[in-house]
């Protein structure tokens, strides 16, 4: 009797656990609220930091700069978008320099180009960007942020801890290196930047994250990103993984001499 | 090697055309998106990196004179494998034909849209860049 008791009750729980993480729907497939492992390809549209004027997204409101930020932006010629200056361009990305955060999650990592993909462990998150073969780890270990000071020197990924809020992973981060661009769009930070993300995973495929920058050197309030939607393995060739998609300095630097230089005049 | 070198044969000829012009991380400020011109030549180089490869040839003018041309792809490598291409598609010596974008500053550089290699068409995608992405943006080299 006993024995029945047992199996009645361990196959009721496993049928509650099993609901809990399977979201509405015939189809959907199970999976792990707190499992945010996966090769991720970001696939909404807006590939700015947030819905700028630049973005081309209706009537998006302007960044809110303070006159450093704004001086700092007019400093950043971008190849792309409205302010595109075909000789001035000096994005970092053109010469194989750091994206760093935020950049290496929302501009570049969309199909046919780029992924990241994140790996947990008991105590870090690890993110791994395919475009500088690059990786940034996020101490969940309980830790404290450090004091931004003279003696901390900034990383082109920052300094980042995580949490646990619910079922949303919630990353706080300092420290940032200034040379490093918000988007393609030419935004600029500067080292006082705080970013926070925020991470949940809404289906087996999908995982959305949302950013709030806090930079009153360069920004008069908290400016928020839009929604970046991410789905896992979703570069869409064949054989996705067997890509080595990887920026080269000397390739770079070839191309840009013989090609691109050459083509704009620069 | 370089006597093995074929001599090109070149034509660059101005068309206007039509084309399905989409912002593309520079290239519209780069080139003449709405323009094509045909450059005939004889590959020297190809790079099958990321994100666009690059294509270098000799060409030969109406006055029989070479001059070393350059040329981009827009698709990815990953794009353009999907299409049938790999890193030996374009071979030193092979003869080219390429419908281009030209450089706005009219140096010897385009950006390829249709190609020829060896008599033979090779597929592109559907516009700059080929296939779209799944996002319907994309990345890359700015």
């Amino acid at each position: 009797m006993n024995a029945k008791l047992s199996l009645i009750a361990v196959t009721l729980f496993s049928a509650v656990a099993l609901a809990q993480n399977v979201q509405s729907g015939q189809n959907a497939k199970p999976f792990d609220a707190h499992d945010l492992s996966g090769k991720w390809v970001r696939t909404s549209g807006n590939q700015g930091f947030s819905t700028v004027p630049e973005s081309g997204r209706g009537n998006a409101p302007e960044a809110p700069f303070t006159a450093a930020g704004r001086k700092a932006y007019e400093k950043n010629y971008p190849g792309y978008g409205p302010r595109a200056n075909a000789t001035l361009r000096n994005d970092p990305m053109g010469t194989c320099d750091p994206l760093g955060i935020p950049r290496n999650l929302n501009a570049e990592v969309v199909s046919s180009h780029n992924w990241w993909e994140l790996l947990q462990t008991n105590d870090r998150v690890i993110q791994l960007f395919e475009w500088h073969h690059e990786f940034r780890v996020i101490y969940a270990d309980g830790r404290k942020l450090p004091t931004v000071d003279a003696d901390l020197d900034p990383k082109w990924n920052g300094y980042s801890v995580g949490r646990w809020d619910g079922d949303t992973f919630v990353v706080e981060s300092v420290g940032f290196d200034e040379r490093t661009w918000l988007d393609k769009f030419g935004y600029a930070h500067s080292d006082q930047m705080k970013l926070q993300e925020r991470y949940r995973r809404v289906d087996a495929d999908t995982l959305e994250l949302t950013m709030v920058l806090t930079d009153p050197e360069y920004y008069t309030k908290p400016w928020e990103s839009d929604r970046k939607v991410f789905k896992r393995n979703a570069f869409q060739f064949d054989k996705p993984w067997d890509e080595q998609i990887y920026c080269v300095p000397s390739e770079e630097n070839k191309f840009n001499r013989l090609i691109r230089d050459a083509a704009s005049g620069k | 090697m370089n006597t093995r070198r074929l001599t090109a044969c070149v034509l660059a000829v101005g068309l206007l055309a039509t084309v399905s012009v989409r912002a593309h991380h520079g290239t519209s400020i780069t080139y003449e998106m709405d323009k094509m011109i045909t450059v005939t030549g004889t590959v020297t180089e190809f790079d099958f990196s990321y994100p666009h490869p690059a294509l270098f040839m000799d060409v030969k003018d109406d006055k029989g004179k070479v001059m070393r041309w350059g040329a981009e792809f827009l698709p990815t490598p990953a794009a353009l494998k999907a299409l049938g291409w790999n890193r030996e598609t374009l071979k030193f010596g092979d003869a080219v034909i390429l419908g281009c974008h030209p450089s706005k500053t009219g140096n010897p550089v385009c950006a390829v849209q249709t190609i020829t290699i060896n008599g033979k068409a090779m597929p592109l995608g559907g516009g700059p860049g080929g296939p779209p992405p799944a996002g319907g943006q994309r990345g890359g080299r700015q």
